[in-house]
Formats: structure tokens, C-alpha cells, sequence
């Protein structure tokens, strides 16, 4: 409770500071306040993905242990080489076939922080398993508004068929509230923003809103007993829906009352910051990401939330990289059949990829925490692909990344080659552990994955 | 790496389409099953086939690991003895027949099965246990209760509240696509960031349809002669601002708009000189109507006001006062005039005219109290709360559920709000309830038990199909009435309902996923290479699949005009982009193609965009999305491990390269299928515009499907296509009944299909015949409580 108390005096901290520019002026180390001072800084865990693999050769450090010179396409971390962790060796079992034929770009997504295997169907009875973040958000989440935020690139296809005959659920969620339900993630800056902070606040609004809050309860309630009314008539594949439903309105709930008692509480509710957020999603691939990323920056660091997810594309993204001069789709390139030319291509869009997790990288050390540390020193980040080498499909030896020291708790700036085909989800029941979310297996875990 | 597959290919095209073929037993044609004499007979002969075809098969090749003690990937096969047994886990059985016919089993390092002995296995499951036979009742199957989904949830909105330009669910999240349709029950998922999403859309829409217009006062508007236009020109003094009329003329306010109906005062200050006795006449017309003549008596230093009240109607009207006896004394040189300098318009009158409702208010706010009276209160909100639950939830409501809405209104009233902002908390619980945002079939109790939809079930399900949207009060009126089902009723009305506008859900929700138009937005074809692909010509080539389909649905066209035809929509962009002369601006219209390059949908640029890589073309995916959109033959799944290829020095064109690919046996069998179609559209460029050349080398457009089936060029593809119509006709009664029910197909369905092929084809291949057949089928009017499975 220590640390919670802690924040909400930071929080009052960054409320006073609201009219500065955005970061520059949170910057300014918050002062701890006495008493709370040893606490260790509130970890977060985000979650980054990346499609159709990555040009190994230029990925993997040339030994192990300390980081030397980063491989070319990890070169943009360089200064952030005591945060970063590079491990060979991970794998996503539940993402190879098992029987199920082809599908490789649906399974290396969904099973990435389920390690599951997702059932191959079109449609019908979709299932792959709950996801870590949505794991650590069951555990944690009632202490932030939003228990988890799910941001994105790419929306999901509008049309037509997204891998060999599994649903586009599978290829465009990466974050899985139960096995059933994937999380629909946002797109768009503004909407998250809006959401996060509220569009409008002004005294007014805020008054407004206190009473449209209210409402909402009554609302609410209403609607379940609608739901619960429903559940009696329905047949079991319809009664889930109407489960998702149920929770759902649940969850919202929930976050209004816990809203209501952090404002008697004097909690400052909305630290809508000065951050200018571009009314339209931002045409270009890398100010999307950047600007999605300082979104997330700044939910962390106003304690909405502790988890996110955020993939750069749906796995099978056949996006172009014009802007690097890489007109050709990703994943066309991403079958390179040892082609020069387009593993060399492949290695731009790689490392244009890692550039933009430098800029978080860069936002989250520019935020000083109550600890006296930055968020990076306490973040845990996950940063990878569910497709070792895209000409290969193969799901083992994964370029996973971890970035952040968890509070102090991880050790950076090596690479460790684990044995190959030890489980991704080995890793994070290590980071469950960190995020006080400790569980004995997850999906296909073998095991706590030891970091130092 | 293992090498699976030792391959000399390039491997761009044996993967870039997520998934790829692999090699499977060539079968000799199937047999139709022998004409059954009893099904008795028919059961032994199947327990007998199965005992000597299957059950050695198993013993030989499968037993060993899938048998009870091993149950090798959770499945034992020796636990089958009889035919019927086994045809109760059909989904088991598929599988068999799948991984046997594909090569997947038995595994490489195990004993392999012979050419014949897979032959006959794979012959006696597809012909015999899985054949399905179409007598006796249908099953309907079952489809998961389905949300809105975003397209849906904006029309309905529309629809319901009479708000037009407000797309609000164009925020929420998107859908996730099963079966290629974004309004699959199973795949549409409920979260928090949905439930938030619709409180604050059901909070602005509410508040725009709800929100009253502006207030009318009884205003007074002088105008004077600078904003009349005079004829003749000449009497208009510039200096004075004065209108003098020697000769026959008018002074005209163009237009007026009148707010509301009510009276309203016109002033007219003129003077005027008589003649012979006569005084001049000022005609005060509206819209060109006489409203009053008057006898004109003053001078012009002391000009009077002639003033006329009269009623009118809202709209813009046409004012003019017009001169109409002049004369001219030509002894005296003297005239008879008129002049005028103003006119003012004084109304609405009090008393006549009442202030402006909104559509949506008049559909929304059905009552409102007139009087402070508690009663009057709760029976008005009573009133819009019911009238708005019924259309909302698309049922009859019942009074518990008011009663408990009426709660949310006394709430609000009791904070102070005001009727017409009280009233809209319950309205927002009804556009977030699960009543309303979930299209609701209960089930009935026995779970294997089907049951006819009520009607009301069906005439949600018709206008969701049709329209996209909610049912209109022509719909919920049979409903009540119980008269949907009657003869030649429900024909009518999906007549009626293809006819309405609102049809055009068809075209941007079915046509724009079966198409892919909707991904012609995200398509990003290189600018370099094609500078030409703006988003004026992206614009173009969806509006011209759209217009395409349109077309077809409003005229009930022939559905094989989408294999070819001799016209296609084009505006001036397009034209160009196509080659067409003679088409100029931006409007489009039905052009006649003169030559034979194009015709139908599979040669417009939409379609052959999407199917293209962003630099160049890609003939398998284009191969594939003719398979997959138009034959109803999906190549078959891909192998499960890519093998990783070698990069060996293949040459010449893309063409000869993949040639060179096919001459492998392990990738003819689907390339064979898929690569020839892709050849044919070769003559078009990654977006979609007519070449002879790519970069230096002619285009190859010639091809060979199987069968034999010889083709050069575009023109002739078509024709090969036209020749498979009746499997294009299963092909998008297959995509529509997806659509349609929000389910993928099962197996069960497939009577169903044949019927409907049948039922379009004696419909003369009418759009609408398709339509009216699913509708009229088991599986738009019933359902089923549980799955089979």
C-alpha cells in the first residue's frame, strides 16, 4: 500500500506541472515524500510485437554474455545497453503446426503471450488462452483505472481471409482476456487519448462528468439485469457472449466507482497533461509508433495503468516501408529465399523497427520516478517476434528482447543464449514474479526463467 | 533445416500467399453414390464397405499409434467397428480423410501406404461415410447470438434515431473477420473498451437527435432594391437606390426562406403617377402566384405602404412585385409609373405557426407533456420509452421491462432534469442494453430440438441481411401481425427491400468484403513505379466494383454478369487509368466496353490491386482469389513447415521462373490450378492497368487449367469462367449464405447450397432469386439449440 500512497503524492506532484510541455516538464525529478521514500518504484510490463520475424544474422550478438558492439539492427539501443537483455534460445512451441497444417503468422501472434495453441477455425468456437498481460492485469489491474491498454499499429483486416484457414481474431489480437476473447486494441491516438484523459477538461466538464458518471452506474446496473434476464433463455455458445458482455459492463463499472473514490479521496483524476494529440492517426508509420508510444509512456507515468500490449503490425503485415526506401510489403520481403537484396531489405525495416523502441526507450528514461529512478529502471519490456526467421517460419530461437531493470531486479546489457526450444512463457512467469503476479505455470512453461 | 521438399524454385511463389499448396493424391473423378434402394441397404453395404476398405486400412497404416493405449495426438481410431459409429465423430473422420489424402499421414519415417490403397481409403470416406445425403428434414444448424458490428451499429442508429452523418461506431475498435465477413456471431467479441465506446456514442447520439432546433421568433427583414433583381435593368436608379418602372418590369427577391407555415405581413413602400384616370398596379407575386394587386396612390416624396397579409408555407419561395399597366401618352409625352424601394417581410405572425420538430424528434419523442402534471409526465415518458423499446430491441416489450426503464427516467427527474433531458437516461439504457446491441434468438429448451424463428426473429434477421440495420415499422408491423410468413409476402418485401436505398448495406458490407474493396484502402502499391495510384483513382476503382454491384441488386441483373459483360462504370480518373475514351469529369456512368480486355469483376482494378504485391504482380495470390472468390475451389491447405529453398539461378520473366518452379511434382498439383489464372491477368499491372510489356519482356497471358482447358489472355479467361458458372453460382451462394446467417457452413449445409444453385438457375440467375432462395431456406428460418459436434 506503501507505493500506492507514494504515487498518489507523485501524482499530486505532476498535477501541479500539468501546464508544462509534456515530458520535458515532468522530466523534473517529482520530490519523494518523506516516509515513502524507500519504496521502489511501481513496475509496469509492456508487451511489444513485431511480424514475420527478423533478419537473424544481424540480430544476434556475436558472444555471450556482456554486450559489446550491438549487432547492426540493435545498433539504435546503444545507449540503452545497461537496460537491454538479448536471449536466443526462446520458443513458442504452440505456434508450429502440432498437426494443424499451415497458419504459421495466425499462431506465432496469438500464441506469443498465450503459448497456446489457437484451435484452427475460421470462426467458430475461436480459442486460444488468456495472455500474460491480461494474466497480470487479473491480479493487479483493480489497482489502476484501466487494468491493462491495448494499443496497436495496424486495425485488423476488414476482408477476406488472414491465414489458411484461421480467423483474423487470431492474427490481428495479441492480448486474450480468457481463452475465448481476444482484446481489441486502439489504433487511434486520439481515441486513447481521449480515453485515458477525457476529451474535455474543463471545470464544467469535470462537473459534468461527475454527474454523467452517475448516470452511467445506473446504466449499468440496468443493463446487467438485462443480461442476467438473457442468460436464462439462451443456449450455451450464446451464453458466453453474453458472459463477455456481462464482464465487461462488470469491469467498467467498476472503474467508475473506483474513479469516484479516488476523487473523494482527492486523488487528482485527471492529469490530462499537456500533450498535443494529432486529431488524425498519423499517416506515417513511425510518428504513428512513436506517438502510440509516448501514449503509453504516459499512462504509465500517470498510473492509469501497468500493463500494456503493443504490436508494431499484425503478424503477416504486408506493409511497405517507403519512407526507409523499402517499397516492397514486409512479408513478401520476409521470404527472402536467401536473397541478398531482400535480406538486406529486410534488415532496414528490422532496424527502422528497433529506432522507434530507442524513442520509447528514450521517453521512459526521461521520466524520473518517486524511487529516484526512471520508469526504465523500473519497466519490464518485452520486445519480439513469435517467427524466428520469416523464410523459414520456424518458431524457435525467437528474437525476444527485454528492456528494462524491473525495479532492480534485472540485471541488463547481455546476451544469453538459453538452450534452444526452452519456453517463451518461461520469461514471463519470471516477469509474473516481478509484477507480483506469481503463478506456477502458464501456458507451456517448463519453468521460472532465472534472470539476474 | 531439414529439407522436406528438395526444391530448385524460387520461393516468392510458393509463398506469398499466407498459405501454400501441398502435393495430395491425384483422385480419379468421384462417382455421384449409387442410387440408393432402400436406406436399409444403403446401411449395410456402408457397415460392409467399411469393414472391408477402412477398417484393414486402419489396422495397417494407423492402428499402431492411434489406438486406445496410444492415442498418439489425442486420437484413437481402433475404437471404431461399424460405419454408423464412426459417423458419429465426423469431425474425427474429416480429418482422417484430409491428412490421408494430403500425405500428411501416416508420417514419413513410417510404413507408407501405396497409390492405390490411398485411392481407395480416401474414395470410400469422401463418397460413402461423409457423403451427405439430402433427404429427410434439414438441419439448420446454429448461429451464435450476434453483436452489432460497427457497420451495423451505424445504420441502425440511423435508422432508429433519424440522425443522418453520424457514424459514431466509425471510433470503436474493429471487428475481427471469420469465414472473410466481419458479422460472424463467434468471432464478435464483447470488452470493456466496446462497453465505454457505447455509452458515450449512445450519450452523442442521443444528444443530436434529441436536441431541439432553433427557436422561431416573429422577426421583421427589410429588404431593399440592392438585393432585388429589376427588369427591366434600367429602372433601377444606381445613385438613388430607388426602382422607377416606365415600362413593364418586376422586382424580384429570388428566394425567401420561410421557416415555418404561419401568415406573414408584406410591406411594399412604392408611389406611383396615373394616367388616363387610371392609377398604376403593384402585383405582389409568390412563386409566381398573384397574392395581391394594388392600386397604387402616392407620390414619390411621399411614397405609402402597401401592406397584404397572407399564409404561406416553409421553404424557400421566389417574392417579385411586378408593374403591369403601364401606358404611354405620346402627345403628352407622359407615362403611368411605379416605383418602390422596399420591401419587409413581418411574420411568422403569433398564434400562426408552430415551432419546427426535428425527424427525429417527431420519431423519438412521441409525447411530451404540455402541462406540469405528474401524470402527464409519466405517461409521456412511458409512451417514448415503450415506442422507442419495441423498434429498439425489434420485439414487443414487455411492461416489467418498462417498468424498470421508467426507474431510470423517475431518477433523472428526481435530480431536477427536464422532461426532455430526463427522458434520455432510460433511451441510453436501451441503446446499451444486450436486448439491443445482441441480436437475440433463445433457445428453446431441448437442446437437439430446432425451431421455426418467430417473426419478429425473422424480420431481424431480413434486415440485418438486406440492409444492415434494424427492421422498419413496415417490417415490425407484419411482424405483430403475424404476417410475414404469409404467401408471397415475404417475397414482396425482399423485392421492396432490395428497391430501398438502404439496400446499399449489400454493396459497402457484402460485395465490400466477398470483393475485397474495403482493402483497396489500405493498399499501398509503390509511388515510384506507379505514381498514377492516388487516392482519386483508389476512390475510382472502389466506386466502380461498387456501382458494378449495385447495379446488379437494383436492376436484378443476370449474376453472370460478374464473370463478364460488355459494360463497367467509369468516371474520367478510371477511364483514363482503363484506356476508355470518351468519358470526361468526375461523375461516373455505364460505360460499353468496345474492346474485350476487360468485363465482369475479376478484370477491375480493385480486385486486381488487392491481389497484387506492392511492386509488382503476384499470379498466385491473383490465382488464389479467383479460387477462393469465384470457383468455390480453395486450394488446398498449405504444408505445415515452409521448407526453407534454395536460392538457385532460375531465368527469365517471373513467368518462365515460375514455369520452372512447376515443372516439380510436389507443387504442380495446386500451381496447376492457381498459377495459369494469374497468367491470364498478367496483361494487368500491379494496379490494375492494361500492359503489353513487363519491364522489357512481352507478357505471356496464355495458359492451360486443368481439363485441358486452354486459354490467351483476359478475354478468353472469362469465357473459360463463364463455362464454370455453375460453380461460380455455388461459389457466391456460399459467400451470401455465410453472410446472411453470421456462421461459417458446416457440412450439413451443403443440401442446402445445392438447392440454392438450383433455385437461382430456375430463377433465370436473377440477383434476387438468390435472395429470396436464402431466405426461403431452413437455415434463415430456423435454428437449432445445440451443436452436433
Amino acid at each position: 500500500m506503501s507505493a500506492m500512497l507514494s504515487r498518489r503524492n507523485l501524482l499530486k506532484g505532476i498535477g501541479a506541472l500539468v501546464a508544462l510541455p509534456y515530458l520535458e516538464g515532468l522530466a523534473v525529478a517529482a520530490p519523494a515524500t518523506a516516509g515513502t521514500a524507500a519504496s521502489a518504484g511501481i513496475k509496469r510490463a509492456a508487451f511489444l510485437y513485431v511480424p514475420n520475424g527478423v533478419h537473424l544474422a544481424d540480430w544476434i550478438p556475436g558472444k555471450e554474455g556482456a554486450l559489446g558492439t550491438l549487432p547492426d539492427i540493435l545498433k539504435p539501443l546503444t545507449d540503452y545497453k545497461e537496460y537491454l537483455n538479448v536471449f536466443s534460445g526462446l520458443t513458442l512451441d504452440k505456434a508450429r503446426p502440432n498437426g494443424d497444417g499451415a497458419g504459421d503468422h495466425a499462431r506465432a501472434m496469438s500464441a506469443f503471450l498465450t503459448g497456446r495453441q489457437a484451435r484452427k477455425t475460421h470462426g467458430a468456437d475461436i480459442r486460444s488462452g488468456q495472455s500474460a498481460d491480461q494474466h497480470i492485469a487479473s491480479v493487479i489491474g483493480d489497482k489502476t483505472r484501466f487494468a491493462s491498454l491495448e494499443l496497436g499499429i495496424e486495425r485488423g483486416q476488414q476482408a477476406g481471409n488472414c491465414d489458411s484457414g484461421y480467423s483474423c481474431a487470431y492474427s490481428s489480437n495479441m492480448s486474450w482476456r480468457s481463452e475465448n476473447t481476444p482484446n481489441a486494441k486502439e489504433t487511434d491516438p486520439k481515441a486513447v487519448f481521449d480515453r485515458l484523459f477525457g476529451s474535455d477538461n474543463s471545470k464544467e466538464a469535470q462537473a459534468a462528468k461527475a454527474k454523467r458518471d452517475a448516470y452511467n452506474q445506473s446504466v449499468l446496473d440496468y443493463v446487467m439485469e438485462d443480461a442476467k434476464t438473457l442468460n436464462k433463455t439462451l443456449g450455451a455458445g450464446d451464453l458466453r457472449k453474453v458472459d463477455e458482455y456481462l464482464t465487461s459492463v462488470r469491469e467498467v463499472e467498476q472503474r467508475i466507482q473506483r474513479m469516484a473514490k479516488e476523487s473523494k479521496e482527492e486523488k487528482p483524476k485527471n492529469l490530462a497533461p499537456d500533450f498535443k494529440v494529432p486529431l488524425v492517426t498519423p499517416k506515417e508509420f513511425n510518428e504513428h509508433v512513436r506517438i502510440m508510444g509516448d501514449l503509453m509512456v504516459l499512462a504509465f507515468q500517470t498510473d492509469i495503468t501497468r500493463v500494456v500490449t503493443f504490436p508494431l503490425a499484425n503478424d503477416g503485415s504486408n506493409r511497405p516501408y517507403k519512407m526507409i526506401d523499402v517499397p516492397e510489403g514486409h512479408h513478401d520481403l520476409s521470404h527472402h529465399g536467401k536473397s541478398e537484396e531482400k535480406q538486406a531489405k529486410l534488415k532496414k525495416i528490422n532496424t527502422h523497427h528497433i529506432e522507434q523502441l530507442a524513442y520509447i526507450l528514450g521517453k521512459m528514461k526521461a521520466v524520473k520516478e518517486a524511487n529516484d529512478k526512471t520508469m526504465l529502471d523500473n519497466v519490464m519490456m518485452v520486445y519480439g517476434s513469435g517467427i524466428g526467421d520469416g523464410d523459414r517460419h520456424n518458431h524457435d530461437d525467437l528474437p525476444i528482447l527485454l528492456l528494462g531493470k524491473g525495479g532492480g531486479t534485472i540485471t541488463g546489457g547481455k546476451y544469453t543464449k538459453l538452450r534452444n526450444d526452452t519456453p517463451l512463457m518461461n520469461l514471463y512467469l519470471s516477469l509474473f514474479e516481478r509484477m507480483d503476479a506469481p503463478t506456477k505455470s502458464f501456458g507451456d512453461s517448463t519453468g521460472v526463467l532465472k534472470l539476474s | 533445416m531439414q529439407r522436406l521438399l528438395a526444391l530448385v524454385a524460387i520461393p516468392v511463389m510458393l509463398v506469398v500467399v499466407l498459405g501454400v499448396c501441398r502435393p495430395v493424391v491425384q483422385l480419379p473423378q468421384l462417382q455421384a453414390a449409387e442410387p440408393v434402394t432402400t436406406a436399409t441397404a444403403a446401411q449395410a453395404k456402408l457397415n460392409a464397405d467399411f469393414k472391408s476398405k477402412m477398417l484393414p486400412f486402419l489396422d495397417k497404416y494407423c492402428n499402431t499409434c492411434h489406438s486406445t493405449e496410444n492415442n498418439s495426438g489425442g486420437i484413437s481410431l481402433d475404437v471404431y467397428e461399424t460405419a454408423a459409429h464412426a459417423k458419429k465423430d465426423r469431425k474425427t473422420w474429416e480429418a482422417v480423410e484430409r491428412v490421408i489424402e494430403e500425405q500428411e499421414m501416416p508420417p514419413k519415417n513410417k510404413k507408407q501406404p501405396t497409390k492405390d490403397e490411398r485411392i481407395e481409403a480416401v474414395t470410400f470416406l469422401k463418397s460413402s461415410l461423409l457423403n451427405i445425403t439430402c433427404v429427410g428434414p434439414k438441419d439448420p444448424g446454429r448461429v451464435t447470438i450476434r453483436r452489432l458490428n460497427r457497420a451495423e451499429y451505424n445504420n441502425t442508429i440511423r435508422d432508429l434515431l433519424g440522425v443522418t452523418d453520424f457514424q459514431p461506431a466509425n471510433d470503436f475498435p474493429s471487428d475481427d473477420v471469420g469465414y472473410g465477413f466481419d458479422n460472424i456471431g463467434d468471432v464478435l467479441s464483447v470488452q470493456p473498451i466496446l462497453i465505454e465506446k457505447y455509452l458515450g456514442a449512445a450519450d452523442k447520439a442521443l444528444s443530436r437527435a434529441l436536441a431541439k432546433p432553433n427557436e422561431i421568433k416573429p422577426a421583421k427583414q427589410s429588404f431593399r432594391s440592392q438585393t432585388m433583381v429589376v427588369i427591366p435593368r434600367g429602372a433601377k436608379d444606381r445613385t438613388t437606390q430607388k426602382v422607377n418602372f416606365t415600362t413593364e418590369g418586376s422586382a424580384t427577391i429570388e428566394k425567401f426562406n420561410f421557416l415555418v407555415d404561419g401568415d406573414y405581413t408584406f410591406n411594399i413602400r412604392a408611389w406611383g403617377a396615373k394616367l388616363s384616370d387610371e392609377k398604376p398596379q403593384l402585383v405582389l407575386r409568390i412563386d409566381g402566384k398573384d397574392v395581391k394587386t394594388f392600386d397604387v396612390e402616392a407620390t414619390a416624396e411621399k411614397p405609402a405602404i402597401f401592406s397584404v397579409k397572407h399564409t404561406v408555407k416553409a421553404g424557400e419561395k421566389r417574392i417579385s412585385m411586378a408593374f403591369t399597366n403601364p401606358k404611354e401618352d405620346k402627345e403628352t409625352k407622359s407615362f403611368r409609373t411605379l416605383g418602390l424601394d422596399q420591401l419587409e417581410i413581418d411574420g411568422p405572425a403569433k398564434g400562426t405557426f408552430q415551432q419546427p420538430t426535428s425527424d427525429s424528434m417527431r420519431l423519438v419523442l412521441v409525447a411530451e407533456p404540455t402541462t406540469d402534471g405528474t401524470k402527464e409526465k409519466l405517461d409521456s415518458a412511458r409512451k417514448v420509452i415503450s415506442t422507442f423499446a419495441r423498434r429498439a430491441f425489434r420485439r414487443p416489450v414487455q411492461t416489467a421491462e418498462i417498468d424498470r426503464l421508467m426507474k431510470l427516467f423517475l431518477m433523472a427527474d428526481s435530480k431536477g432534469d427536464d422532461f426532455a433531458t430526463a427522458i434520455r437516461l432510460p433511451l441510453k439504457a436501451i441503446l446499451v442494453s444486450p436486448n439491443f446491441l445482441f441480436r437475440v434468438e433463445p433457445d428453446p429448451k431441448a437442446p437437439q430440438e430446432s425451431r421455426v424463428l418467430n417473426e419478429h426473429e425473422l424480420a431481424t434477421r431480413l434486415s440485418y441481411f438486406l440492409w444492415s440495420s434494424t427492421p422498419d415499422e413496415e417490417l415490425l408491423k407484419l411482424a405483430d401481425n403475424g404476417e410475414l410468413r404469409k404467401p408471397g409476402v415475404l417475397k414482396a418485401q425482399v423485392t421492396r427491400m432490395l428497391k430501398d436505398w438502404k439496400s446499399q448495406s449489400l454493396t459497402t458490407d457484402f460485395s465490400g468484403q466477398w470483393l475485397m474493396t474495403r482493402s483497396v484502402w489500405g493498399a499501398s502499391p509503390d509511388s515510384t513505379q506507379f505514381p498514377s495510384f492516388t487516392e482519386n483513382l483508389k476512390a475510382a476503382m472502389v466506386k466502380e466494383t461498387e456501382m458494378y454491384f449495385d447495379h446488379i441488386v437494383k436492376n436484378d441483373a443476370k449474376v453472370t454478369d460478374f464473370l463478364d459483360s460488355d459494360y463497367t462504370f467509369a468516371n474520367e480518373t478510371l477511364a483514363k487509368h482503363y484506356g476508355l475514351k470518351g468519358v470526361s469529369g468526375p461523375e461516373f456512368r455505364k460505360v460499353k466496353l468496345t474492346d474485350t480486355r476487360r468485363g465482369g469483376i475479376v478484370t477491375q482494378a480493385s480486385v486486381l490491386t488487392v491481389t497484387s504485391n506492392p511492386t509488382r504482380t503476384s499470379p498466385v495470390k491473383r490465382g488464389k482469389w479467383v479460387l477462393d472468390n469465384i470457383l468455390a475451389s480453395p486450394p488446398p491447405p498449405a504444408p505445415p513447415n515452409i521448407p526453407e529453398l534454395e536460392k538457385t539461378a532460375l531465368k527469365g520473366t517471373l513467368r518462365q521462373q515460375m514455369e520452372q518452379h512447376r515443372v516439380n511434382p510436389s507443387c504442380a498439383g495446386c500451381h496447376a490450378k492457381m498459377d495459369p489464372i494469374g497468367f491470364g491477368l498478367e496483361n494487368f499491372d500491379a494496379i490494375g492497368a492494361w500492359r503489353e510489356k513487363d519491364k522489357d519482356n512481352p507478357i505471356d497471358a496464355s495458359g492451360v487449367l486443368p481439363g485441358q482447358l486452354k486459354f490467351n489472355g483476359p478475354a478468353e479467361l472469362r469465357k473459360i469462367l463463364l463455362g464454370k458458372s455453375d460453380q461460380f453460382r455455388k461459389c457466391l451462394a456460399e459467400k451470401m449464405l455465410t453472410f446472411a446467417l453470421g456462421r461459417g457452413l458446416e457440412y450439413y449445409d451443403k443440401c442446402i447450397l445445392d438447392e440454392l444453385v438450383l433455385k437461382l438457375k430456375a430463377g433465370e440467375d436473377r440477383f434476387s432469386a438468390l435472395v429470396l432462395a436464402i431466405v426461403e431456406s431452413e437455415p434463415f428460418q430456423q435454428r437449432r439449440a445445440k451443436r452436433s459436434e
